[in-house]
């Protein structure tokens, strides 16, 4: 897209008609979309180094107390480690739910919302740069986590590959923002419902994904709940990569990253989909710019 | 409307725009646009003038692809809004007044270059871009505050810049210079009219609350209210619409020092007016016809007990042409009796 | 004294309209059981997947009523924490509440009275859905409602002031961080006993149960209510050690308490933060 002339350039020529955009044009626009959102939430964290300490501390104290639940129970090591795992990858369906699902809602209600929907670039680069900003923040508030695992609870890992580690990582914070990005289109529509439906998925998640303890335990409901949420799948293969055979997997580490892969690509798609008929909606409703709704 | 070819459409066309709310928890419907018809050529400064709930910043919204029509058509740059927004968006700015800004944690400079990105404009671009227009709305001093911490004036002149930041060819203003001292307001008016100039082509759409602005800066206004465009034409074209007789403005107490009410007076020619409780008196406007002698309505008020304690007479003005066209001024209480 | 109770009662009205706006009752229902029930099964879950059999019934019992009353410390923490948010960003009003005679306390009080009264419906019908759905139940005659009486508006004092430190911590954060409130929830399922007694914690961290007072809240509630708690440390104390022990740390707790909020809300002003966006 042409980005038009300097301003207050004396004698420039009338206004000539924009030039069709070409796939180059339209992937440039986006990427810089993408970048800028991503710079936002970036710097955003950096600037509130405040946050970063209660961040890193109060959702660990949970983590702990799994952790010393285990050990009451006399369960074996890895199941510390398990816990361990599990309660990192919280803070990642945390940040999907509130720095993803949540953001457009918030966005809305402070009444800038609009100045997005009235810029040319899509609202799916802008939700991409979110996610990455998520992604990098949260990782660096997990350090914590690991650490905690560490040095406090001295867990121990089996010898894995980085590179499947990497693999297993990226899918599955794919299909986890993927997911968030679905639900940043409900957030608009639904609105404080929405809010409030959130609110109550989170420990319900929690269960079904068995963030602590083996999704194998809960028998044939394992099926039910790696079909719902991509987390279970995410957890048990990361778990598995990790610590092998101590975490009592559900499907094999390959298997469960094709369908994580799957889960992605899906929504991606139904992202896309829902994004653009909840906007046809809420314009027709006249809710975009709706506040406090 | 028949689709010309884009680079020969006007800036803004609507036919028989309209827009209805549903009222929520069984309330009654609203309708916010009840069919307006308006054309912008290119290279105007249109002006939507109208009082609160005229139905102004819901066209803006329409023509912006922020909501949709009830019915009717809108066009901008060539482009339909409901069908084309994406090439709508390439075309246009948006500047709203009294908006929260965007990321309080941003400086100036980072939060115009962001939504720079968000139209495509290359960094290598955008940053001298943004550096001129925060030239342009005197926020030197404030490039590296963030903005959750610039005044409300200063914020809104950030908003005003952000709307330029991507150098569109059809800008929408609703109320840009709220919340502005008088000095900033009049520079950013200034710059307003010679950014129009500077290229034929580039069309601004105005809503204003303040006369003045659209009477200085409009070639045509509009005179919209309760969803219809009652009147358009330039400045002057309006005030000629109303012309004739002389706009007369006393100020008047009951004897018993009471204020007086309207509806009590008689002989007086379709006046309005607000009260001032803290003074005791009322405002009365009115027009009065050519050869009609002031002093016999004088004689009529003091015998119903109004003592005129002030008199004023002038030109026929804008907010004179506004409140024969409408019915009352833009924020008066009471209508004309 | 009037006019405080007129300020009360005005923010508990809208406290009341913010909250009742959103939702019809049954998923009102389905919200308020749904988070201390998945707490409940993830318990069940990590036992079974150690043991492989299910909790021992009275132990699960003690984990549930706790879980279920800890609905008011979730509820009233992460509402007054979002509230201070909301308020401040979304409705911009936090700086005109702060420049009025309301008092903030006041009505952050009155704001969240809704939350404790929303709080109340979610602890019955957790117990509710325990006692007919999963066969929860305990003996009646076991219960001794005198001290249960005592204790009971003990902890939920406290924990409106744990609301307060928590809504000024709130005041110096961005809205990005306001998962602290649920991090904060959950680390009282850490040190206080809920899921699990505090006689396991290392001595390093049981010195910080033992000066919080929910830690003696839910052993009170145990004891009382099902006829014994959970814990071997505390359940060498008498009924009248245990009450007092309560009574003594929510007093500290909310001095500290308030005294810790209001130095946060100078930090916040002298900061400027009481009128700032912070979304990004």
């Amino acid at each position: 897209m042409s980005a038009g002339l300097m301003m207050g350039e004396p004698g420039a020529p009338a206004l000539a008609p924009r030039p069709l955009r070409t796939f180059r044009d339209e992937l440039a626009l986006n990427l810089r979309a993408v970048y800028a959102r991503l710079y936002v939430r970036i710097v955003g964290s950096l600037r509130e180094p405040v946050w970063i300490v209660s961040d890193a501390i109060f959702p660990n104290l949970g983590m702990c107390a799994f952790v010393l639940l285990y050990r009451a129970l006399g369960a074996p090591r890895e199941y510390e480690a398990l816990a361990v795992i599990g309660g990192i990858l919280s803070t990642y369906w945390i940040n999907v739910l509130w720095g993803m699902g949540a953001q457009l809602y918030w966005e809305k209600q402070q009444g800038q919302l609009q100045l997005y929907f009235v810029a040319p670039c899509s609202r799916m680069s802008i939700l991409t740069g979110m996610a990455l900003g998520g992604v990098l923040m949260t990782t660096l508030r997990s350090l914590a986590g690991i650490a905690i695992g560490f040095l406090v609870f001295r867990i121990q890992l089996a010898p894995f590959h980085p590179g499947t580690l990497l693999v297993v990582f990226v899918v599955t914070m794919l299909a986890l923002y993927a997911l968030g990005m679905t639900f940043s289109s409900l957030f608009l529509l639904y609105g404080r419902e929405a809010w409030h439906v959130s609110n109550a998925l989170q420990e319900p998640v929690y269960f079904i994904s068995g963030l602590y303890f083996p999704i194998r335990t809960l028998g044939p409901l394992a099926a039910v709940a790696a079909g719902l949420v991509p987390l279970t799948l995410g957890v048990d293969a990361l778990r598995q990569v990790l610590l092998g055979e101590g975490a009592r997997g559900f499907l094999p580490v390959a298997a469960e990253t094709a369908i994580l892969a799957g889960f992605a690509a899906a929504f991606l798609v139904l992202a896309r989909v829902a994004l653009t008929h909840l906007e046809a909606l809420s314009k027709r409703e006249g809710r975009l710019t709706q506040r406090w709704q | 409307m028949p689709s010309v070819p884009a680079s020969a459409a006007p800036a803004v066309e609507t036919r028989n725009l309209r827009r209805t709310f549903k009222a929520s928890r069984g309330g009654k419907e609203v309708e916010a646009l009840a069919g307006v018809d308006v054309r912008i050529e290119r290279g105007e400064i249109f002006g939507l003038l109208g009082p609160n709930g005229a139905g102004k910043t819901t066209c803006i919204k329409i023509l912006t692809t922020l909501l949709y029509p009830s019915a009717g058509e809108a066009r901008v740059a060539g482009f339909d809004v409901v069908r084309d927004p994406v090439e709508v968006r390439r075309r246009i700015g948006l500047v709203s007044g009294g908006e929260t800004s965007g990321y309080g944690i941003l400086t100036v400079r980072e939060c115009l270059w962001m939504f720079a990105q968000f139209y495509g404009v290359p960094s290598r671009v955008a940053w001298p871009r943004v550096d001129e227009l925060i030239g342009i709305v005197d926020l030197r001093e404030q490039a590296h505050t963030r903005i959750n911490r610039l005044s409300t004036g200063q914020r809104q002149r950030m908003n005003f810049a952000r709307g330029f930041v991507s150098d569109p060819d059809v800008l929408f203003m609703d109320e840009p210079t709220l919340g502005m001292d008088v000095n900033a307001a009049r520079r950013l008016r200034r710059y307003i009219a010679s950014w129009v100039r500077e290229r034929p082509g580039r069309t601004v759409l105005l809503t204003t609350h303040y006369m003045a602005e659209a009477d200085e800066l409009c070639d045509r206004i509009a005179i919209i209210d309760r969803g219809r465009v009652l009147a358009c034409d330039s400045a002057l074209g309006l005030r000629r619409q109303v012309q004739g007789g002389q706009h007369v403005e006393l100020e008047v107490r009951a004897d018993d020092g009471q204020i007086p009410d309207l509806g009590a007076l008689t002989g007086v020619p379709a006046a309005w007016g607000a009260p001032h409780p803290e003074r005791g008196t009322r405002t009365l406007k009115f027009r009065l016809p050519d050869g009609a002698p002031l002093v016999d309505v004088l004689r009529r008020l003091e015998t119903q007990g109004a003592k005129v304690e002030g008199v004023s007479t002038r030109e026929t003005s804008l907010e004179d042409a506004f409140i024969a066209i409408v019915g009352r001024g833009l924020e008066d209480v009471e209508g004309p009796k | 004294m009037s006019a405080a109770i007129a300020r009360l009662r005005t923010a508990a009205w809208l406290g009341w309209q913010v909250e009742s706006n959103w939702a019809d009752p049954f998923v009102f229902v389905v919200y308020s059981v749904s988070r201390p029930l998945a707490m409940a099964f993830i318990l069940t879950g990590m036992y079974w997947a150690v043991r492989g059999t299910a909790v021992h019934e009275h132990a699960f019992l003690g984990f549930y009523v706790a879980n279920a009353f800890h609905n008011f410390v979730t509820t009233v923490l992460v509402g007054m924490g979002w509230i201070v948010v909301e308020e401040r960003e979304e409705y911009e009003t936090l700086k005109y509440v702060y420049a009025s005679p309301v008092g903030i306390f006041t009505y952050l009080l009155g704001r969240s009275s809704v939350k404790l009264a929303l709080a109340t419906i979610s602890t019955l019908l957790t117990l509710a859905v325990g006692w007919f759905a999963l066969g929860l139940r305990w003996d009646w005659s076991a219960t001794r409602w005198a001290p249960l009486a005592l204790a009971l508006p003990l902890g939920l004092l406290a924990c409106v002031f744990l609301g307060f430190l928590i809504a000024g911590w709130g005041l110096l954060l961005p809205r990005a961080a306001m998962a602290v409130n649920e991090g904060v929830a959950l680390a009282l399922y850490l040190l206080c006993g809920v899921i699990f007694p505090i006689d396991l914690l290392p001595r390093a961290i049981a010195v910080f149960s033992f000066a919080l007072p929910f830690t003696y809240w839910y052993e009170a509630l145990r004891r009382f209510l099902l006829g014994s708690g959970s814990s071997a440390l505390l359940g060498a104390w008498s009924d009248a050690t245990l009450l007092a022990a309560l009574a003594l740390s929510t007093l500290v707790f909310v001095l500290v308490s308030r005294w810790g909020y209001f130095a946060l809300e100078r930090e916040a002003r002298r900061r400027g933060r009481l009128d700032q966006t912070t979304l990004f």
